[in-house]
């Protein structure tokens, strides 16, 4: 005697209509069956594994990940000393800097002055003396300040002579030193295209914007009042 | 990371959902997990399976307001330690009846229990658990709700698959109808033996779940006398086969 349909009542009752039916695989060596009654995976929600999802929210935000040259080691720790004390990611810090540097940049609060160094471009803040965040306080002029933060242009250098073999190194490191983020496509998008427009490489620009952020925040200009949704931890993901 | 919620539910009762609920809570904590074990069953053997007291816990924690910081210090204040590292339970005993029926809880949303669940959201926890009990209501359809995870613990035998496609189908109504977002993790077959029913029944499963149907748990002694020795698994004889197979679903329920 043939086993009776243990599932039955799972066949006989329809989905509603208006509902996705969720994918799901059909074991392969299975010969396609012909049977139009609903299989009960057809109608069971089921849950996807993390790998899977994992790799779709990387395919999804891999745009968002970016990586800036010469953002100084001592910046970086500033950053996410502050993200910490304010209970939120050091991303969402490094974007509220940027968003409020550029819109700083657009009511001309902010202004961008490239100066030509070597064969290309380099900025510095206007009235600005020198960069708390480059390890040298003792820089006095705009041009100490840039040659500390931004020794970029080495590579293009011909004028070798004038660097001493000490600071070589110096330049390797903070070269070196890269920060990554994730930020808004369109941000980054912004970010790069205000570096292109005023021909300075994008982590100078970067540098440029954090360091004015972060200066406001001190001096109490800025305000950056973190929301309860910004937290790290959530129970709830709404993904 | 957040907490991932899991339901440990069938509507039939003695499939194992209890044995699964504690085993798989202490082996995931055993993995470094902080886990917390939720006993919605007014059986209360949650707590008695590890060796404790069934206790008012979960009675509190379902009709306990939470406005206020001192409700939540004594609502709190019912988790408690198991004396195993990373595993916590909010114990139940037959006031959850009481408290099914204080609630009214068919009057109350659908999201009522994962709404009760945010007091924890700043505690650490990677896992919360729930063991379920043996029946259909309020209480159940709702911590159903409130999952990521569905664990269907089926012994293989004919009228535990009826029971089965019962389940199944809340899920389906619960998705359908009042938008939840989780999913069955998957089916776990439980009293497998060798003899033929247990067999046919695996066939039955596998050819309508097929990867969902989880790799079973043998019928063994050694898990029954757990109960009596208020041990888990782990610690009553780890170098089991039961063992052997409860860590093989928390593999399974770290990969989602
Ligand atoms: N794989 C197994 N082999 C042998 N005995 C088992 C197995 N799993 C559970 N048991 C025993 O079967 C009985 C019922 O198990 P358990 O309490 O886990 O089921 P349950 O689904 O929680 O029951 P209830 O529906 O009453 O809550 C217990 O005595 C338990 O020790
Ligand atoms: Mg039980």
């Amino acid at each position: 005697m043939p086993r009776r349909d243990a599932f039955s009542s799972l066949r006989q009752s329809e989905p509603s209509p208006n509902v996705p039916l969720v994918p799901v695989k059909k074991i392969e060596a299975e010969a396609p069956s012909i049977t139009t009654a609903k299989q009960p995976l057809d109608l069971i929600p089921v849950a996807a594994r993390r790998t899977k999802r994992n790799r779709d929210w990387d395919r999804n935000h891999r745009d968002e990940k970016t990586t800036y040259r010469g953002i100084p080691k001592r910046l970086q720790e500033t950053v996410s000393d502050l993200a910490a004390s304010l209970n939120v990611p050091r991303d969402e810090l490094v974007r509220a800097f940027l968003e409020y540097s550029l819109s700083d940049l657009q009511s001309n609060r902010l202004v961008i002055a490239a100066y030509p160094k070597a064969q290309r471009m380099t900025l510095f803040p206007t009235g600005e003396a020198s960069n708390a965040y480059s390890g040298k306080k003792e820089a006095s002029s705009a041009a100490a300040w840039l040659d500390q933060a931004f020794p970029i242009s080495g590579r293009g250098q011909t004028s070798a002579g004038k660097t001493k073999p000490g600071r070589a190194q110096n330049k390797k490191d903070r070269w070196e030193s890269r920060a990554t983020y994730r930020l808004p496509v369109a941000l980054k998008k912004q970010v790069k295209a205000i570096a292109d427009d005023h021909d300075v490489p994008v982590g100078e620009l970067v540098l440029f914007f954090l360091d004015h952020g972060l200066r406001d925040y001190q001096s109490g200009e800025l305000r950056l009042s973190p929301s309860p949704r910004a937290s790290g931890k959530t129970l709830f993901l709404d993904e | 990371m957040a907490a991932k919620v899991i339901t440990i539910s069938n509507q039939k009762g003695g499939v194992g959902k209890t044995t699964t609920s504690v085993n798989l809570a202490h082996c995931l904590a055993l993995r470094g997990a902080q886990v917390l074990l939720i006993d919605l069953d007014p059986q209360g053997q949650s707590a008695t399976k590890l060796g404790m007291d069934g206790e008012m816990g979960a009675f509190y924690f379902l009709t306990t307001a939470q406005s206020s910081p001192a409700e939540v210090v004594f609502v709190k204040q019912w988790v408690r330690e198991t004396g195993r590292d990373g595993l916590k339970i909010i114990p139940g005993n037959s006031m959850t009846n009481s408290a099914q029926m204080i609630l009214g809880v068919q009057e109350r949303p659908v999201s009522y229990i994962r709404d009760l669940l945010k007091l924890f959201v700043r505690d650490g926890f990677d896992y919360i658990l729930f063991d379920t009990s043996p029946s259909v209501g309020g209480l159940q359809e709702r911590a159903l709700w409130a999952s990521d995870l569905v664990i269907i613990p089926t012994a293989t035998e004919f009228a535990s698959l009826d029971a089965l496609a019962k389940t199944a189908e809340t899920l389906r109504a619960l998705r359908d109808t009042k938008g939840w977002r989780g999913g069955m993790m998957g089916i776990l077959p439980t009293f497998f033996d060798g003899t033929r029913e247990s067999k046919n029944s695996m066939d039955d499963l596998q050819s309508e779940f097929s990867d969902k149907v989880l790799q079973p748990i043998h019928k063994a002694t050694v898990l029954r006398e757990c109960w009596s020795e208020g041990k888990t698994i782990f610690e009553h004889a780890p170098e089991s086969r039961s063992a052997e197979e409860y860590s093989a679903l928390a593999k399974a329920v770290l990969k989602y």
